[in-house]
């Protein structure tokens, strides 16, 4: 213990002796983790909040292919489906894309059967009604008891703002138009009779893969999607997008550990006689070794604990401005971010292993080639 | 102890008070559940409100299969070649259900 | 017993393709609380055998015992552990730290077994007030003068009290006065008990009277 403080403390001489090498690690090593830290705390935060709204997906989604695409299909159907053993419950869904040229957007109308209260509002009950997404009310300044007036097929229909989503829900709501299944067919100018899919609740999800090839057979064109499966695409899509993101960020990395491998590795004529002085004074090789090990710890354990907080300001407190956008794409409605922080303690130590690890490692193996010399050696200069 | 360590000591306590405010301010932000969010959750809607590369808004995951002008006519196709990571074959297919493992 | 002996002991070195070898043969011993000198010109293996003699350099044969205890077998770090305890080691080039205070550089040897306790540091400073540097204990090393730099090198050697000193070329590039406070030093260190040896190639060091021994040599073995 106290040898280990009194290395320590020679290593803090060693740093300040070389402070302009050491500032120079400590901060090229917070900025790689700081960057690599901004994407993974950016997915997996994106990953838990999608993983918060998964409760209310329905476990089979049926959609009626035609020529290919994706079309309307027949409410009738959701009554044939409902007498399959362990449905609980078919309903049909009313949802679509609006192209709203005010906003030179695309907004979402989805029809609601449940009434709901909201923080601001209600769900709609009546046709007529709407409730809208942050960012719609945000652009379009709406507030509840507004008319909302939406061009479809050559005139305006009307509508009662009765609801505001709140920006806590901005994730999931912030382009909704949300309206009663008859109205939003009208908005939609989707045919009585008709919907955009059919949502299915099983007993048991066990039987999905059992039910999918009996809708298969029942329905033409059918094409079922498993909630299962959404959710794992959904994971891949931002592992995917995540992945992307480190793989821009490798080059950063790899420059960094050359830069780090040149100032470690090119021990300068100072440095190999600082050795050769602590070995002629009695320092065995793992007296250097431990004293270098401190000093890269040190560096170490600064820099990345300064890139980690770097990291959660970046995206928390200035909203990851640049990296948001490559991660999410871009958006003409993209809602208010309010992230909430989720951290995978097995990321962390994927970002040490990658990170800290080559770096502790490229700065000791030198010192230790270095104090491997015999003093002599140093003495003489040589190799 | 020597001045030396005795810094070193002040910047680690100031190390942990900086991840400490992080810490807070992590806690601090746990999802509110109000009743927007259950209301949200209760549409049964698969996606977020996320552009994902070519498509302008959600419901990527529902949306047509390998439409290369989905978004609008003439807006460019931005991975003409496929993604360096390809998507799970099974999302693709009709009928699309995740393969059971035995 | 003698401090140093050294029986038959070669060091051979290879450089590129060519073998040199520094030190051929040589047999000595030198007893203790004696002052010696090995002498000769540049390149005749006096530093090589210094370091033999401290342990610091593994003989490619022979033997060397450091008061009674054979090195030739020890592994490394038991060897460090005898390097640290009995010998103390004046290299001519690897002297102070630039930019370690005085202080620091002559606790160095301390800081692997823990840092200096309250006397040692008085033992130092005292060491360094008798060399005459009493007044320059926190000044950086860069800021001395050539021959306070190798007066605080000795004192470094002498802090963790070694029954043997090494020194390497103590005087050289030093004028008159310096060299000879350095002389007077190993004088004195000598008077109290301390086993010094010393290679230099200086007249100052090796003619002076008080050296018990001044041993020649050339092309690794000893001429006298």
């Amino acid at each position: 213990m106290k040898r280990q403080l009194a290395l320590i403390d020679f290593a803090l001489g060693g740093l300040r002796r070389r402070l302009g090498k050491s500032l120079a690690l400590t901060l090229g090593l917070a900025f790689v983790v700081a960057l690599f830290g901004a994407a993974l705390l950016l997915t997996d935060a994106l990953r838990a909040e999608y993983a918060r709204g998964t409760g209310g997906m329905p476990d089979l989604t049926v959609q009626r292919l035609v020529a290919g695409r994706p079309a309307l299909i027949d409410v009738a159907v959701a009554d044939e489906l409902a007498a399959l053993p362990a449905v609980r419950r078919v309903e049909p869904r009313v949802w679509g894309y609006y192209f709203f040229v005010a906003l030179e957007a695309n907004v979402t109308v989805v029809g609601a059967t449940e009434a709901r209260t909201l923080a601001d509002g209600r769900l709609p009950a009546a046709d007529g009604e709407v409730a809208v997404g942050a960012s719609i009310a945000d652009l379009l300044g709406l507030r509840v008891g507004d008319e909302i007036g939406i061009p479809v097929e050559g005139e305006v229909r009307f509508s009662d703002v009765v609801g505001v989503f709140g920006e806590d829900a901005a994730i999931r709501t912030a382009d909704l138009i949300v309206a009663t299944p008859p109205h939003a067919r009208r908005l939609l100018g989707m045919p009585e009779g008709s919907a955009t899919d059919l949502a299915i609740d099983l007993t048991t999800q066990d039987e999905a893969g059992v039910l999918t090839e009996r809708i298969g057979a029942l329905v033409p064109g059918a094409r079922v999607l498993d909630a299962r499966l959404l959710e794992r695409t959904y994971e891949l899509t931002f592992d995917t997008r995540g992945g992307l993101l480190a793989l821009l960020l490798l080059p950063a990395l790899a420059a960094f550990l050359l830069l780090a491998w040149e100032r470690l590795t090119g021990l300068g004529p100072g440095e190999r006689r600082e050795i050769g002085v602590l070995k002629a004074v009695g320092w065995g090789t793992a007296d250097v070794l431990a004293a270098r090990m401190w000093e890269s710890a040190i560096v170490a354990t600064f820099g990345a604990t300064l890139g980690a907080v770097l990291a959660y300001a970046y995206v928390f407190w200035l909203d990851a401005p640049g990296l948001l956008d490559a991660l999410l794409g871009w958006s003409a409605l993209r809602p208010p971010m309010r992230l909430v922080p989720a951290f995978d303690p097995v990321q962390g130590f994927a970002l040490v292993a990658a990170v800290v690890i080559p770096f502790v490692a490229i700065s000791v193996v030198p010192a230790w080639r270095a104090a491997m010399i015999d003093p002599d050696q140093a003495l003489r200069g040589g190799e | 102890m020597t001045p030396r360590l005795r810094a070193l000591a002040g910047g680690l306590v100031l190390l942990a008070a900086l991840v400490a405010v992080a810490l807070v301010d992590a806690g601090r932000r746990r999802p509110r559940s109000g009743p927007d969010h259950e209301a949200a959750v209760s549409l049964g809607l698969p996606d977020l409100v996320l552009s994902s590369a070519e498509r302008w808004l959600r419901h990527p995951s529902q949306a047509e299969p390998g439409a290369a002008v989905s978004d609008l006519p003439g807006a460019p196709d931005v991975d003409p070649a496929g993604a360096l990571i390809g998507p799970p074959r099974a999302v693709l297919r009709v009928g699309g259900v995740e393969p059971r493992r035995r | 017993m003698s401090a140093i002996a050294l029986e038959d002991v070669r060091k051979r070195y290879r450089d590129g393709a060519t073998r040199v070898e520094a030190v051929a043969g040589v047999t000595l011993e030198v007893p203790e609380g004696a002052l010696w000198v090995l002498r000769g010109p540049s390149g005749s293996g006096k530093t090589t055998l210094l370091g033999v003699m401290g342990g610091m350099v593994t003989p490619t044969s022979g033997a060397v015992r450091v008061l009674g205890e054979e090195l030739t077998h020890l592994r490394d770090h038991h060897r460090t552990e005898v390097r640290r305890r009995k010998v103390g080691f004046v290299f001519q080039d690897l002297s102070l730290i630039d930019g370690m205070s005085v202080r620091e550089n002559v606790l160095l040897p301390l800081v692997p077994l823990g840092g200096a306790t309250r006397d040692q540091v008085a033992r130092a400073e005292a060491l360094l007030g008798r060399v005459g540097l009493g007044d320059r204990i926190d000044a950086r090393a860069s800021r001395l003068s050539g021959g306070q730099r190798q007066r605080a090198a000795i004192v470094r050697a002498l802090v963790p009290s070694p029954p043997v000193l090494l020194l390497d070329e103590p005087t050289a590039h030093l004028d008159t006065d310096n060299a000879r406070e350095i002389v007077d030093l190993l004088a004195s260190l000598r008077d109290e008990g301390t086993t010094v040896v010393a290679a230099t190639h200086d007249p100052r060091l090796h003619d002076d009277p008080r050296v018990d021994r001044a041993v020649l040599m050339r092309d690794g073995s000893l001429v006298e």
